[in-house]
Order: structure tokens, then sequence, then C-alpha cells
């Protein structure tokens, strides 16, 4: 008897594993998240949908769209709440279409995305960085907007939104993306400081240096050892360093025209070393430098340890939430210069928004990505978001909002892309190209190797590995 | 043959097939799949044609590869040895006692491993760091001058070495302390009559009798520490420069970072290998057959 029961037992798990088995292999993958609307009825609403028709494709007349993005649109920050709002007014005029967002880490986010192309099963919507673009072109997982809806556009709509960034990524003037969270590589700066010191804002590299050392002190309130500039060089979590700024600025562009590294060379080893100075010979950046991430930079220029940073323009809203001292404090600075004319060029980075080619819901998807620019959600990504417009008449209408002295680093922003901002090429890849920076950083530090050794190994590996 | 007899005789067959079908499509299928793709050059996962060996023969010619493979050893096997030694001796410590600290130790003991890896580490990055860490913070409030770990090449290897060996401290106690309480008392009392020391029954009774949980415990630490990513990437990155690239860090950074998607595969498969032969050694070395 008891035999028998064991066998019955063995049977029913048997049994319970095959049906697993079964519907894991039918299964297209079910999203984990969802939309994250806030009110009561959608939430509801949202988790029936999840249970039985959460996933890519059409069920029951409803189309699913998945959708990766380093936001949470459940998240109480301003652009995630953006999000949020722009998500439910969405699905609220398009009751059929059901938004689904799968928050994802923001670095590894393009690799998954690239992995998934080639298993088959990416989202319908990706959120790609700007330094993959050329390599998410090259691979067609993007679906040209042309196709979706810029096909329906008016010139005066397309005029509204064309400039560096509309077009950037185009191949035979079809556009891929749409760029949001556009982002610019500047100084943060400590205001208090600034006018506790009666320091003015540099307009040369020498006279930051000078700024940078008369901060760079223990602060009498905290007793941190405060730095006048926090520098990060890391290979994880990577933003562009100074260095990027000095190269720029001497040599236009930091690859050849064949897509090779172009940083092993006289100019490179003079701003790789300035960068390094900045620890060795002036003292204001700690050695700490050379193992920390971009994201542990902001965290102690938050805490205090630094009174300069350099960091994406971008995160202005966030920092300023995190902050204990005055928020207003926190400003923007546009790099400066060798001889005080202008600024050093500078990085523009963003995300770039398309629909995966191999979507099975191009339409619905598109549709959403053009809702994600509409006017109205547009002055979202603004006024809630802290973000740069995407729209020149949403610029103009918000006219006062900008005047605002809190929102001063938006009109930065805007100069600073303007008139000193550095597109990353997209007609070859360069996948990587500032984690090579670093490492040359890492190797003259740590390892001491010569700064045109370290140059010219990472240019090698950089030439390797992205075929230029 | 009836169908009665059929059964009997492939009835734990079928039983068991779903069971392998699983273990074939999650262990087998990509563990071929990635085979196959350490022969072909792969960067940015487009297809660049079929390379042969020249994924391997690269990564046999760097000698950065070989530093990592050194280092993920060195720091594998003295984490894994500085926690089941004290394991061992906390052991033997609670074996003796009952009561709430024999309790609490264990409670204790267990919480690195019970709690999230990365949680954990974070933690220890936030206490060990530079000028904003706890543990400067004390020093600094007791005079003395804050000490620097993750600017330095020896201080990251050696705090790497201690932080994972912290993680598993509890799990190998509780392995061993398990055995410890599988020993016959008959055992031990009938040593005691014939006249033997604490360290004889020690080395001639308890360590026998509890060798394969001590073997098993190792084995696993072993193989956790080796493939542990999660710990030096929060830990110290690698750093500073490659002072801590562990194998597991360089293979993530190698796909993930650097998109040598063919490369990456074959160093998962080098990576496969080596845990092949630990544990090959180790039941050897112990001349256990499990």
């Amino acid at each position: 008897m008891q035999k028998r029961s064991k066998r019955w037992i063995a049977i029913i798990l048997t049994g319970i594993l095959s049906l697993n088995l079964l519907a894991g292999c039918s299964a297209k993958p079910v999203p984990s998240q969802d939309t994250g609307v806030s009110n009561k009825e959608s939430k509801e609403d949202a988790s029936s949908q999840t249970d039985s028709t959460a996933e890519s494709g059409q069920t029951d007349g409803e189309q699913v769209v998945r959708m990766w993005t380093f936001l949470d649109p459940a998240a109480a920050d301003g652009r995630g709440k953006a999000l949020g709002e722009i998500i439910q007014n969405f699905e609220t005029e398009n009751p059929n279409i059901k938004i689904v967002v799968e928050p994802q880490d923001w670095e590894q986010m393009t690799p998954k995305f690239f992995a998934a192309h080639a298993a088959g099963n990416a989202p319908d919507i990706i959120w790609c960085i700007m330094d993959e673009m050329g390599a998410a072109l090259d691979l067609g997982a993007l679906e040209p907007l042309e196709n979706l809806f810029l096909k329906d556009w008016s010139e005066e709509e397309i005029a509204d939104i064309d400039d560096s960034f509309f077009n950037f990524g185009t191949r035979d003037g079809l556009h891929y993306q749409i760029t949001h969270s556009r982002n610019y590589m500047a100084f943060y700066y400590r205001a208090d400081l600034f006018e506790e010191k009666g320091l003015s804002i540099p307009q040369t590299w020498d006279e930051f240096v000078e700024v940078c050392q008369a901060l760079t002190e223990v602060d009498p309130q905290t007793g941190i050892q405060r730095y006048g500039f926090g520098q990060a060089f890391n290979v994880d979590k990577v933003d562009p360093q100074i260095m990027t700024a000095r190269l720029l600025e001497k040599q236009g562009n930091l690859f050849t025209e064949e897509g090779k590294a172009n940083w092993a060379n006289e100019t490179g080893e003079e701003a790789l070393k300035f960068q390094l100075d900045c620890i060795t010979e002036y003292g204001i950046t700690p050695e700490a430098a050379v193992n920390l991430t971009g994201e542990e930079l902001f965290t102690e220029f938050a805490a205090g340890k630094y009174a300069i940073i350099s960091g994406g323009a971008v995160r202005v809203p966030t920092v300023r939430a995190d902050v204990p001292f005055d928020p207003g404090a926190v400003q923007l600075m546009l790099y400066p210069s060798t001889d005080g004319n202008g600024h050093a060029p500078s990085t523009i980075n963003g995300w770039c928004v398309g629909v995966w080619s191999g979507s099975q819901v191009k339409d619905a998807a598109g549709k959403f990505v053009e809702a994600l620019m509409s006017p109205e959600a547009d002055e979202l990504w603004v006024t809630e978001g802290g973000q740069l417009a995407i729209r020149k008449s949403t610029m103009e209408k918000l006219g006062d909002f900008y005047q605002n002295p809190d929102n001063k680093y938006l009109t930065i922003v805007a100069d600073g892309i303007t008139n000193a901002g550095w597109p990353q090429p997209t007609d070859y890849p360069i996948s990587s190209w500032k984690n090579d920076l670093n490492r040359a950083a890492q190797m003259v530090m740590v390892d001491g190797k010569s700064v045109s050794e370290a140059l010219s190994t990472v240019a090698g590996d950089f030439d390797t590995r992205n075929g230029g | 043959m009836n169908v009665k007899k059929l059964l009997h005789n492939y009835l734990g067959f079928l039983l068991t097939l779903p069971g392998m079908l699983l273990i074939i499509m999650i262990l087998v299928v990509p563990l071929f799949s990635t085979l196959y793709s350490s022969f072909f050059k792969l960067d940015h996962l487009q297809n660049g044609g079929y390379v042969g060996s020249a994924n391997y023969a690269s990564l046999f010619s760097d000698p950065a590869i070989w530093y990592s493979f050194g280092i993920t050893i060195l720091i594998t096997v003295a984490s894994a040895g500085i926690s089941m030694v004290l394991g061992l001796i906390f052991a033997l410590w609670i074996d003796r006692r009952t009561g709430m600290v024999a309790y609490l130790i264990q409670l204790i003991g267990l919480l690195p491993w019970v709690i999230s890896m990365m949680v954990g580490t974070v933690l220890w990055r936030w206490i060990l760091n530079g000028d904003t860490g706890l543990l400067n913070y004390f020093l600094r409030s007791l005079g003395f001058s804050p000490i620097i770990i993750f600017e330095s090449k020896t201080a990251s290897v050696v705090t790497l070495i201690i932080v994972m060996a912290w993680r598993t401290i509890g799990y190998s106690m509780v392995m061993i302390l398990a055995g410890l309480k599988g020993v016959d008392n008959g055992l031990l009392e009938a040593a005691r009559v014939d006249g033997a020391n604490t360290w004889q029954v020690l080395t001639h009774i308890k360590l026998p009798l509890i060798k394969t949980p001590i073997l098993l415990s190792t084995i696993v630490l072993t193989m956790s520490n080796f493939n542990n990513n999660t710990v030096p990437l929060i830990l110290t990155g690698g750093g500073p420069g490659t002072a801590t690239n562990v194998i597991s860090l360089e293979l993530y950074r190698m796909g993930f970072t650097y998109y040598k998607f063919g490369q990456a595969s074959a160093l998962s498969v080098l990576v496969f290998l080596v845990n092949i032969v630990f544990v090959v050694l180790y039941v050897r070395m112990i001349k256990y057959d499990i």
C-alpha cells in the first residue's frame, strides 16, 4: 500500500513537472512588472492583465508592448513619475494597448538587448545607450521610425524636433531613434562653497586647478577631507573623464575616420597626464579615484567629499534630492578651455528610444514611442523630470520655467550641447571607449606604466575589439 | 510483452524523463551552445565566421588571463581555507555547548550566508570606504590615521579574501556541526575510557567521522568562491587596476562590457573545465568515493 502511494505521488509530481516544462516551452517571456500606474483601478486592471495576457504580442484584441528602460514608472523620482503619467495617459487614450515596463540596470540594458535580439525575444521598445547605437544599427536591431509614424508627420512637425539628436544615428536618411534623457557631461559644483570662498567660475584649465586647490580642505562642519575635484576611474558605471574634453579640444575627435582609436599620441598623453596630475601634482583629487565608479562619485559628492565633479547633467534633480545641504547649491558649469575662449567640447549623451525590428506589435510600439515625445509628454519630461525638451515648441512654451534659478542648469546644458557638444560617431562601433580610457588611467596609477605605454595598450585593445 | 510488464520495466525511466529533459535544457544545451560559440568570432553578437581554436589561442597567449586565473585560485583557496578552519573551530566549540550562547553564535554565523550577497558586500564597501567609511570614521575618532584599502593592491586582495570567508563561515560551521551531531557518543566515551586525550579524540575519531561534511563543504565553498562574481564586482570592482580581477569578472566584462562573445564563450569553457578539475582533484585527494 505504501509502495503504491509512493508510486502515485511520483507519477503526480512527474505530471506536474511535465506540465511546467510544456508551459515553459510554449510561453513567451513574462514581463516582471506592470506599468506602475498609480490609480487603484488601473493597478487592479494591470495585475489581472499581467496574469493572463502580459506577454509581448496580441491577445484577445489587446496589444501588449514590452519596454526596457532604466526608469521605473512606480518610483518617486521625477523621470519615473513623468514616465508613469505618460503611460497612464497613453493607456487611457489607447485602451487596446498595454505598456509593460521592465526596468533594467542602465549599464547592462544595451548588452542584454543585443543578446535578446540575437535570441529573438527582445522587448518591443528599447532605450539604447548612445555609445552603442552604431552596434545596434549594424545588428539591424531597430526599425526605422519612418515605417511607423514619421511617414505621417508634416514638415512642420518634423522641424519641431529636427536637431542633432534627431539626426543621430540616421542611415540612408532613415531615423531609428528619438533621444530621451538628453545628457551632457559638465561640472557639478557647490555654489555655496564658491560663494563662501569668493570664487568665480573658472574659464581656463589653469584657473580650474587654482579653484579646486582653494576648495581642497577639511570641511570644518563635517570633518570630512573635502577635495576640489572628484574623478572616477573604475571600469564599471563609467562616465567620460576630463581627458576626453582635453582631447576633443585639441583634435576634435577621439577616433580616426576609419574608426580607430586616436588617443595614443602626444595630445592623448598630455590629456591623460593632466587628468592624473590632479591627483599626483595638484592634490585636488584623492587617490581613491582609481577605483571609484561613476555612481559612487555622485554618492560621495552628495556626502560632501567633493566641491566639483564631472558628470552627466541629466542627474541634477536626483543629486539635488540626495544632498544634505541646500539643494540649490548644486549647480552646473561647462568645461573650461585652454585659452579661456569658449568651452572645451564635451560628450553629448542620451538614451536612444527605438522599436525592436523583430517586434510583433511594431505599430503599437511605434505609437507609444511617438506618444513619449508628444507635446504633452515633452512638457512632463521637462517640468516633472527636469529633462531637456525634445521639441522646440516646448522650449518656447516653457520660457518662464527656464527663467527660474533652480532650472538655470537646463539653459547651461542647452548652451553646452549647442556650442560645445560632441556627438559620438555611429558609422563604426566604438564600444567601451570610456572603459578603455579609464583602464589607461588605472595602468598608470596602479601598475606604474608610462602614460604612452598605457594609452598604446588600450588603443590596441580598442582597435582589435571594434575592428577599426 | 504486456503493458503491465512494459510499465514495470520503464516506469522509472518515464518518471525521471521530465527531470532529465529539464536538466538537458537548462544545463546541457547551454553548455554545448557555449562550446559551439567558442569557435566563432561573435563580437557584438555578429557572426564573424568560424575561427577554429583562435579564441582559445588568444586567451592562452594573454598574460592578463593567466594572472586572472592565478589571483582567482589564490582568493578561492585562501577564503575557503579560512572559512573551513574557522567553521570547524566554531562547530567544535558549539558542539560542546548548549543554550542561548550556542544558539546565538549559530544564528550570527549563519547571517552572512543567508542575507543577500549584494547587500552584505555593499555594507562592507561602505564600512571600508576611504574617507567616508565607518571604519576610518572610528579610527579618526580614536585619534588614529585612516587606512587605505581599495587603493592598495595587497589590501584589496586581503579584504576580498576576508569578506568572501566571512560570507561562508556560517555555512561551513553548520555543515560540520551537523556532522558532529551525528557522531556516536558511545565511540567518544569508549575513547576516553581508553585514555585518549581531547586532541586524540578529535584527530582519530571526530575528524575521520565528519570527513564527509568537511569534504562536501570544501567542494561547495570552493566552487562558490571560484565562480563568485557579485562580491568582487561590488567590493573592489576588480581593482585597483587588475589586482582583484578574478576570472568571473574577466568573463563578465569580456562578454557584457567589451562584447567579445566568442572569446567569452571560450573562457567560459575553460572556467568550466577548471571547475571539473577542482571537483575531481578534491575527491581524489581525500580518496573518498562519493
